[in-house]
Order: C-alpha cells, then sequence, then structure tokens
C-alpha cells in the first residue's frame, strides 16, 4: 500500500527529471533554439483527443481483422498494388515475428511483427522534424516505445504519442506480405498520423533516460552526426570562467551540445555582449559554430578552420573552459571568434565564424528561422 | 587542489548534477527563481569545491545547499513559500490524468491537505527521486530520524485517502 502510494504520488511530479534536464540544457544552451513547445510539459491528453482516438480504435478494431484476412488470402496487406517500385523487403515474416522490433536502417522505417498480432511499420523519421531537419527515433526497450533522441518526444508501440514537442504520432508506413512470406515496406510516410492523446501510457519520463536506451542490432545511433572527428569535443555544455575565475552559471557564454537537430553543426558558441552579462534588451546576442563538414558554410560569416595562426591583433577576453580560452578581435567580432587550447606546449586554434539566419527545430506551423 | 582539477571538477560537477539541482528547484518555485536558485547553488559549490563530497553524496550535498538557498530567499523577500501554488498547478493537471487513474484526484487533495513538512518528506523520495539516507542530508536530519519522519507521513497520507471526510474537515489544501 505504501510504495504503491509513493508510486502513484510519482504521477503528481509537477516537474519530471526529463523535462528537468531540458530546461538545464535550456539555461545553458541556445535559448530562442528550443521549441516553445518543450517549454512546459503538455503530454495530458485532452477529452476531445481522447474520444476520437476511442472511435479511430474503435474502426481500426473493426477493419483490421477483415484486412489482415484479406492479406493472408491475397498475400497483400495493401491490396491492389500493383507495382514493385519502391517496396523493400523487411524479411520473413516469422523472422520478423521472433524479432519483434526491426529497423530497416536504408528505408528509416521500424517494422513491429509479434506473434499472433498484426504487423506493422512506421517511418523512424520523428514527426517532429519540420522544414526538412529530420531527426531519427530509437526504440527505447525499457518502456517499449519509441524517443527522440535530443528533443525528447516519446510514442508508444504503435507509434501513438506520449509527449514531447512532436504535434502528433509517428508516421505510418505501408507494408505487404508477398505469397512467399516476405514483408515489404514501402518506406515513405503514409496517410495521417494518429493524433494526439491517443497512448494509454500515463508516464514514461523516468523510464525511458539516454542511459537506458537501448539500439537494436543494425538501428541507427545518432552518434552518426558528424561530430568533430579529433576527439576534442564540444559535445557536452561547457562551463566557462570569466576573468575573476568565477563560473558563468546558467552559461550566459556558452557553447551547446550537437544533437539538438539532425544537420546541425557539431558545437556552438553563443556569446552575450558585454561577456559575461545576462541577456536583456541592452546586451547584444551572437551565435559563432564550429562547423568542420561546412553544413552552415552558405550561412557563416567567414570560413571554418581549425589550423590556423592567432592575428595579431586578437586579443583574449578573459574567458575560458576547462578545455579553451576565447580570444576575439574587436575588428572582427562581427564575423567570427578564436577558441584556442594548448595542447603539449602548442596553441592549437580554431577560427568559429559567425552565422546569421540560425535554424531552429519547432512545430509546424511556426516560424523556420529566428536570427 | 590545483586550479585545472579545480576547474574541472566543477565543471563535471555542473554537467551532471545541474539538471537534479534544477529539477528540484523547480519542483518549489517558479522557473525564474529556480533559475536563481541554481546559480547561487552552483556558486556556493564552486566557492566551497573542497567541501562537497565526491560521488553520490555530492547530489544530497548540492539540494541541500538549494534548499538553504531558497530558505533564505524566502525569507529576505518575506515570501510566503509557493509550494502551494505549485500544488494548485499539480492539482489542475490531475484532472484528465484522474480519467485513466482513479483516485488519482483523490491523492492529490489529500497530498495538499499534509502540512508542508510532510509534503517535502515525500517528494523528496517521490519526486526527487532520493534514498531515504540522501533525503536526510537535504532535510538536515539524520537517516533514522527522517526514516521515521517519512514513515509516519506515508501513514498520515494513506490515513486521508482511506477517510476522505479527514481530507475536509482539515480545511483547504495546503493547509497544515
Amino acid at each position: 500500500m505504501h510504495d504503491d502510494l509513493l508510486d502513484r504520488l510519482r504521477l503528481l511530479n509537477p516537474v519530471t527529471d526529463e523535462h528537468a534536464a531540458r530546461e538545464a540544457r535550456r539555461m545553458h544552451g541556445l535559448r530562442e533554439s528550443i521549441p516553445r513547445s518543450t517549454r512546459t510539459a503538455r503530454w495530458l491528453p485532452s477529452r476531445r483527443s481522447v474520444l476520437l482516438t476511442a472511435a479511430t480504435l474503435a474502426v481500426v478494431a473493426l477493419v483490421a481483422p477483415l484486412v489482415f484476412v484479406l492479406a493472408t488470402r491475397s498475400g497483400r496487406v495493401v491490396p491492389g498494388d500493383e507495382t514493385d517500385q519502391g517496396w523493400v523487403d523487411a524479411g520473413r515474416l516469422e523472422d520478423l515475428a521472433a524479432a519483434g522490433v526491426v529497423y530497416l536502417e536504408d528505408a528509416r522505417v521500424f517494422v513491429l511483427a509479434r506473434p499472433g498480432g498484426e504487423p506493422y511499420a512506421l517511418s523512424a523519421v520523428s514527426p517532429h522534424s519540420p522544414y526538412g531537419v529530420e531527426e531519427l527515433l530509437k526504440y527505447c526497450r525499457p518502456f517499449g516505445g519509441f524517443r527522440e533522441g535530443e528533443h525528447g518526444a516519446q510514442f508508444d508501440d504503435h507509434g501513438e504519442y506520449m509527449t514531447g514537442p512532436a504535434s502528433s504520432g509517428m508516421l505510418p508506413v505501408r507494408i505487404r506480405i508477398t505469397a512467399d512470406g516476405i514483408l515489404q515496406v514501402l518506406p515513405f510516410p503514409v496517410g495521417d498520423p494518429p493524433p494526439r492523446g491517443t497512448a494509454s501510457h500515463l508516464d514514461p519520463q523516468g523510464i525511458c533516460t539516454d542511459r537506458t536506451v537501448e539500439v537494436s542490432p543494425g538501428m541507427l545511433d545518432l552518434g552518426d552526426v558528424p561530430y568533430w572527428g579529433t576527439g576534442d569535443l564540444l559535445a557536452e555544455p561547457t562551463v566557462w570562467f570569466g576573468p575573476d575565475d568565477r563560473p558563468l552559471v546558467p552559461a550566459t557564454l556558452s557553447t551547446f551540445a550537437p544533437m539538438y537537430c539532425r544537420d546541425w553543426p557539431p558545437a556552438i558558441l553563443q556569446l552575450i555582449e558585454p561577456l559575461g552579462t545576462e541577456p536583456s534588451d541592452d546586451t547584444v546576442e551572437r551565435i559563432y559554430v564550429a562547423d568542420p563538414t561546412s553544413v552552415w558554410a552558405d550561412r557563416s560569416q567567414a570560413e571554418y578552420s581549425a589550423s590556423l595562426e592567432l592575428p595579431p591583433s586578437a586579443e583574449f577576453t578573459g574567458f575560458r573552459s576547462v578545455l579553451y580560452e576565447l580570444w576575439i578581435d574587436p575588428a572582427t567580432l562581427d564575423d567570427e571568434v578564436y577558441l584556442v587550447r594548448n595542447i603539449d606546449g602548442d596553441d592549437w586554434v580554431q577560427r568559429l565564424p559567425r552565422v546569421l539566419d540560425l535554424p531552429v527545430c519547432l512545430d509546424p506551423g511556426e516560424e523556420d528561422t529566428a536570427t | 587542489m590545483a586550479d585545472g582539477d579545480r576547474h574541472e571538477r566543477f565543471e563535471r560537477l555542473f554537467v551532471e548534477l545541474s539538471p537534479r539541482v534544477l529539477g528540484y528547484a523547480l519542483r518549489r518555485t517558479d522557473p525564474e527563481e529556480a533559475r536563481d536558485v541554481l546559480a547561487e547553488t552552483f556558486t556556493v559549490a564552486w566557492t566551497r569545491l573542497d567541501r562537497v563530497p565526491p560521488g553520490e553524496e555530492a547530489l544530497p550535498w548540492l539540494l541541500a545547499v538549494a534548499r538553504k538557498v531558497m530558505a533564505n530567499r524566502r525569507r529576505a523577500a518575506d515570501r510566503r513559500s509557493r509550494t502551494t501554488d505549485r500544488l494548485a498547478g499539480a492539482r489542475t493537471a490531475v484532472p484528465d490524468h484522474a480519467e485513466a487513474v482513479a483516485g488519482l484526484a483523490e491523492l492529490a487533495t489529500a497530498f495538499a491537505t499534509l502540512s508542508p513538512k510532510d509534503r517535502e518528506t515525500l517528494a523528496l523520495v517521490s519526486w526527487d527521486g532520493l534514498t531515504p539516507a540522501e533525503a536526510s542530508t537535504v532535510a538536515g536530519c539524520s537517516a533514522g530520524a527522517f526514516s521515521v519522519r517519512l514513515h509516519r507521513a506515508r501513514r498520515r497520507l494513506a490515513a486521508l485517502l482511506d477517510d476522505p471526510l479527514q481530507v475536509t474537515r482539515r480545511g483547504s489544501p495546503g493547509g497544515a
């Protein structure tokens, strides 16, 4: 009774650890880049959504057996599809059922098949991927659902929305079963995804964390986002220390981790000037990026370089992190800054170009750029 | 401790534990104040880095600092606790939940009826995810005393749920 009581009390937790982690990251990183929808938990289903979902589920429950009978008779889950163009083999149905969840990397599709159950497939591209900025979902075994590695949206094992910034459930993908029992997918989302509020789970947070995510064999690891190859990553939020050797917490001069959006440069430096001050109407914010793969070359005011000499006019700002010193040339501050790291007595200098027109990951319907 | 080691240790502490400290503060005050509590807590940690215990004991130490920071700020501003507001928000959010989980609204009401001390005791374990030993550091008492406090708080909450009339008799939510 009492342990159950504490468990139930957790459902009243107004701020989950995951929410707090997002907020911490927001404070420490690019404030304006965090989708507005992630700033508050918006996972409680509305009454209307529940009714809509119930109706949808009822229709599915009535139609699915009929479709399945047709499929087993004709060898196709989707009757009437007469061309093989674009269909991708996922494997034998029995093998898929034994595996439970299989990720098709080339197709970016999850196939879910369970013994005695209806197989189905879902696009691994998160529905929270507007404007072509894609984030791939991971299947998370501890709670048996999917989640975005960065934004935190979560979906149950039917792709139905559970929590996070996504505006809907996962995108369904068409499947068919050939006469010899091979399940195939057409790797393009079709139809409307299930609306919010359809999942029966109440609170996946705290169950699925980054540490407990398991990656299926062959599944895309978000680690393939182009980090720096040097091993000297600015992959974690970095604490900067001011000229008085006091830490800037929460950061007003910060580096920001990658993977916020797929295809973003790996590290971002946000300067609020005067340096070390809180942002206000009187401060100026500039964004600089470490962009070794030239992801944002067309947005940059200068060229990224990881091997150059400091310009003679460059000045040490007094700000430094554990690994780096921040140097600027007042004459070129509008275009670039320098990070200097001393390695075995030698200074390693990187030039970080300033970017304008910073794209952000937003919910559909919001503007797609921010400066 | 050498300067480089100090910086490195502090950064590790901040990166690993600032979300937990922020979560603790967010559960008890508004986001703007929580941000200040986070900053003050880690400023204290920086100035007293040698006193921050290693390993898993660091989090309770930081939360204890955060608790004192919040208490000082409240006293300085002569501001009444915002826990009630926070709970009111939680209770507002409950009805949709309650459709799926029977009795959750009653639980929220009963929880809000507990004394602030009981609520804090339960929240440290249930919401902040601390063990009773860790929570005792934050609460500023011995582990044994905290276990007794936790047992009593659970018992009082269970009693309120068993006899909802007590909630009415004890007055509005948030009252002691």
